[in-house]
């Protein structure tokens, strides 16, 4: 067997790693094509082979990306957002309101003598794990003032539910915006309402978890994610049925959400920790070099962390989950409207 | 006149620009088109057959693009030998870019010191 119908073989074989879809509709060709470029390879078959080789990984992963779930909704809120000015709109307004947020409750929890400095970047999770004066890692959740790894409920937990029905009206206002005819009083409230009350249920199932103030931190730091999680799908499904949609949706409606949290976090983590780190390395360092040592401050680190790292992050994040309730409770309208605009740009 | 549809897609890509400025003389069969490609950027873009491929697949589901079987014409597995080929929108897409590159080369050749005007 020749050294070209021995790379045109096991190419065969690689095809099947590309989507079924993919491979039904481009395989043969994607095969021929391979051999025809072998066949007449100038610089060599092996040189020829590997150039698609070398390809193969990034090719893969693209199509499994294209034809994911994931990406069919993340490309929707794009494709929303890309071709409505109203999709838009929505996004902005949820990214703002959410940067206005955790602003509000980054001043808050400083304000409540929180540790804020240690972790900045997670203020995309509300409850946060905490190393606290004993040595333990415990979870702390913004609203309490907790400087001694106690949970004690403040003024400022009732301030955060009520910033939460403020974003939630906005969020409502939005999306009822987004919608033709619009139905304001109805998502207006819904979005009120379940803001808050998502977020109450979930610091009350953390409440639970946190009783026990010795389980392992790893714990805590899972429930760190899986809480953001629950609050996106709670308030996806609460939304959605305050807003009338069928109980078929309504899965649907909650699935998208935590998806679209889940896409949220991971970008904005990855956004928010650069920022944070920055920021608190150079907060510790000119806090060092004001009260000489590290420990008393951190203000400035925490300051630093917590405000600049919070408002980029909440924004993005605002940005995906805010582009998602607009382009989930339009139903698909906007990608209508590019389909039809494009079809009748082709008959003119 | 750019529609604000089409505006929307630009800039293009460099490989997705080639491959419409590659069906926009002739329609193409994928290796054709490879060989286009690599002809037009002088060997600086050689396409993987999966890079091909996957632009190929976009381009069909945007409507920039056509496939057609050219029934007399068979691959190596003797079947008919598909082809690709520029659809109106794909054409529209494709002089938008062009005029949008034109504009930024003439902005360029503006400043550019000595340089005459395009």
């Amino acid at each position: 067997m020749s050294a070209g119908r021995t790379w045109v073989a096991l190419y065969r074989r690689l095809i099947h790693l590309y989507p079924a879809a993919f491979q039904a509709e481009f395989g043969e060709e994607l095969l021929g094509v391979f051999a025809e470029k072998l066949a007449e390879a100038q610089r060599g078959v092996f040189t020829a082979a590997m150039r698609e080789l070398a390809d193969l990984p990034f090719n893969l992963l693209q199509e499994h990306l294209h034809h994911s779930e994931m990406n069919r909704m993340l490309e929707r809120i794009l494709t929303h957002q890309k071709y409505s000015r109203q999709r838009q709109a929505a996004a902005l307004g949820f990214a703002l309101a959410f940067g206005i947020l955790e602003l509000a409750n980054g001043l808050l929890q400083i304000l409540s003598g929180s540790f804020t400095r240690y972790v900045g970047w997670v203020g995309v999770v509300w409850p946060r794990v905490l190393n606290q004066p004993d040595g333990m890692l415990h979870l702390v959740w913004p609203s309490y003032a907790s400087s001694d790894g106690s949970l004690q409920p403040t003024l400022v937990n009732l301030a955060l539910v009520v910033l939460l029905a403020l974003v939630g009206l906005v969020a409502g206002l939005v999306a009822a915006r987004a919608n033709q005819p619009p139905r304001s009083l109805r998502f207006s409230l819904a979005g009120a309402f379940s803001l808050p009350v998502a977020y109450v249920a979930t610091t009350f199932l953390a409440s639970l978890l946190a009783a026990d103030q010795t389980l392992p931190a790893i714990i805590y730091a899972a429930y760190n994610l899986l809480s953001g999680l629950l609050f996106a799908i709670l308030c996806a499904a609460l939304f959605g049925w305050l807003s009338g949609a069928s109980p078929a949706r309504l899965g649907r409606l909650a699935l998208a959400g935590g998806a679209a949290w889940v896409g949220g976090l991971v970008v904005s983590l990855a956004v928010g920790l650069v920022i944070a780190l920055a920021w608190g390395i150079l907060g510790t360092l000119v806090s060092f070099i004001i009260h000489g040592d590290f420990s008393t401050l951190s203000a400035f680190s925490g300051l630093w962390a917590g405000l600049v790292a919070t408002i980029p992050v909440s924004a993005i994040q605002g940005w995906i989950f805010g582009g998602w309730i607009g382009a989930e409770m339009d139903g698909g309208e906007g990608q209508r409207r590019q389909v039809e605009a494009s079809r009748a740009f082709s008959e003119q | 006149m750019v529609t604000p549809q089409i505006d929307s897609q630009l800039p293009l890509s460099e490989v997705s620009f080639y491959i419409l400025l590659s069906l926009a003389g002739e329609p193409r069969h994928g290796y054709a088109i490879m060989k286009d490609v690599a002809n037009l950027s002088g060997g600086r873009i050689d396409l993987s057959a999966g890079t091909l491929y996957g632009a190929l697949k976009r381009m069909l589901e945007q409507g920039w693009i056509e496939r057609l079987e050219l029934p007399g014409e068979l691959d190596e597995s003797g079947r008919p030998r598909k082809v690709y080929c520029l659809s109106t929108v794909g054409q529209a897409v494709l002089s938008a870019e062009t005029e949008r590159l034109r504009a930024l080369v003439a902005a360029a050749a503006r400043r550019s010191p000595g340089a005459q005007p395009v």
